[in-house]
């Protein structure tokens, strides 16, 4: 794995004005809403895909090699690509270069960066993911059309020809019960000689279109992770097996959200990277005890306690391969009003940090203290 | 003497400490209200460490530890304290250092004290929730509220 792409400093840059983060094996970005994290994240995996990505184009047929960065961030951002670039945005401290045309289309399902965008619900259309080749207008970002084609390609090999989730080649662990589909697996549901995706809850077939919003926010989560596990690396061209997922607690409940954790960890073992922006506090205490184990006694397997794993023996094994791994909290905030977003390591979560961007969390401890604060003046005479 | 020796027998061959002791919850006075156990015969005796005038005073730590019980085959260290602010929690977190060093250096090494210590909030602040809990979980103390449920703990704790 290049070390070098495992930092990446973006300047003058959409929203961002300067933003410069050391990834490590597993990496939250919080701040709040319009600081850039998505399209910085995006730039991340621009640093290990952006030929990949342009083969794709070239390969396939109805787009012409970009003539400028303008086109070529157009290729890949969508119309978001107008409000992004100006004369003095960097990357890594050099000028963006337009990408050299390789002339080879490479086609390739999993690409460096598997990338889970927070919008991934637009992917669906009549309950079923739109073609990556074909239902993708240049407006929409390219990140949007490859988990659309990461979808179809678990949709293609994970279903049998009855349409049901085959037993084959899945994660069972994950599939056989799980606090966001329970015991229900989706299978394909065909009305009207379409597919359509849909679960069996309580004996009703319930197509996408009416599961819950957690329900539907995770599917490309689970078919990611699944399809990541058992893929063969030997004879993927792209090697670097890191997964880039943007606000995965959409719509789940705290413990489904537990569940995903434990999904992240077993992840880590495999020896993915993983990066996430967040907006959850159970997602950054999380990060926050990984750093006071990692900084104290070093023993993971006391996780066993936080996420009561006691009926699942093989997470022993996870935690303690946790030992050793690198865990990175950043913050993206504006300074002030108007100006551009900036980023700050907040990784330590210390509390008794003098810097209070460290040692709030990036403001997520502020209300919580203010809320003890208005329950203990309401209550002065009890 | 076969067996394990007693809280009180290890109590009373300390001397800073010996002539402390006090059976049950005694020694917390209406403090024993917010312990709650499941077996109060299994409540093997108890110390208000800050009042024992056996150990010598310190300029460094002018204030002590509150208490120490024993539940069971368990010695537990409490500290029953307001927690409305950032002095209240520096004076909890110092007294638990001045515990941790007396425990290792002086008198106090001959006692087996669980860790974490446990911190029961008198007032209204809620010290589970928000950097207070998180100031004193990061110096090894667990806030439990306010009260002490031993049995609650120990599940949270896995003891």
């Amino acid at each position: 794995m290049s070390e070098e792409k495992q930092k990446l400093i973006l300047e003058n840059f959409g929203p961002i004005k300067k933003a410069e983060v050391e990834f490590g094996d597993l990496t939250v970005l919080v701040g709040p809403q319009a600081t850039g994290k998505s399209v910085f994240l995006q730039m991340y995996k621009w640093q290990y895909d952006a030929q990949l990505i342009l083969s794709y184009y070239t390969s396939n047929g109805r787009f012409v090699w970009p003539e400028n960065l303008m086109q070529m961030f157009r290729l890949y951002f969508g119309k978001a690509a107008e409000t992004l670039l100006s004369d003095f945005s960097k990357v890594n401290n050099e000028q963006i270069h337009l990408a050299v045309d390789s002339k080879e289309g490479i086609s390739v399902a999993v690409e460096n960066v598997v990338y889970v965008p927070a919008n991934r619900d637009q992917i669906f259309f009549n309950n079923y993911p739109r073609d990556s080749n074909y239902d993708f207008p240049i407006t929409e970002p390219y990140v949007l059309r490859s988990i659309s084609g990461l979808m179809n390609h678990f949709l293609f090999t994970r279903f049998n020809n009855l349409g049901l989730l085959s037993t084959l080649n899945r994660d069972n662990k994950f599939w056989g019960s799980n606090p966001i589909y329970y015991n229900d697996e989706p299978f394909i549901k065909v009305e009207n000689q379409q597919r359509k995706l849909a679960l069996k809850i309580q004996k009703k077939e319930i197509v996408y279109n009416d599961w819950s919003t957690g329900q539907k926010a995770y599917l490309p989560i689970a078919a990611t992770l699944d399809l990541m596990k058992s893929w063969n690396w030997e004879t993927n061209p792209a090697k670097e097996k890191i997964i880039v997922i943007e606000e995965p607690e959409l719509g789940l409940h705290p413990k489904a959200i537990q569940e995903f954790l434990l999904q992240i960890f077993s992840m880590l073992k495999l020896g993915f990277r993983v990066v996430l922006s967040t907006h959850s506090d159970l997602i950054l205490e999380t990060m926050w005890v990984l750093n006071q184990i990692g900084t104290n006694n070093n023993d993971f397997t006391v996780l066993e306690h936080l996420f009561q794993t006691d009926n699942r023996p093989e997470f022993k094994e996870i935690f303690s391969s946790l030992t050793g791994k690198s865990f990175k909290t950043y913050y993206f905030y504006k300074e002030k009003d108007g100006d551009g977003s900036l980023s700050k390591d907040i990784s330590s979560l210390d509390v008794f940090s003098e810097d209070p961007e460290i040692s709030n969390w990036g403001g997520f401890m502020n209300f919580k203290d203010r809320a003890n604060a208005v329950v203990a003046l309401v209550n002065q005479d009890s | 003497m076969t067996g394990k020796p007693s809280f009180a027998e290890k109590v009373a061959e300390i001397p800073e400490i010996a002539a402390c002791y006090k059976p049950g919850l005694q020694a917390l006075g209406s403090y024993s209200q917010v312990i709650k156990v499941a077996s109060t015969r299994d409540l093997r005796g108890s110390i208000f460490i800050d009042e024992c005038s056996g150990i010598p005073n310190s300029k460094e730590f002018p204030k002590r530890w509150d208490y120490l019980f024993a539940y069971q085959e368990k010695i537990l260290a409490v500290e029953v304290h307001p927690a409305s602010g950032d002095n209240n929690v520096k004076d909890v977190i110092k007294k638990a250092e001045w515990l941790r060093n007396w425990l290792k250096n002086d008198g106090g090494k001959k006692l087996e004290v669980m860790h974490p210590y446990f911190f029961v909030a008198t007032g209204s602040v809620n010290v589970k929730n928000g950097s207070i809990g998180a100031k004193l979980a990061q110096k090894g103390i667990h806030s439990c509220g306010k009260v002490l449920d031993v049995e609650k703990e120990m599940k949270v704790l896995k003891y």
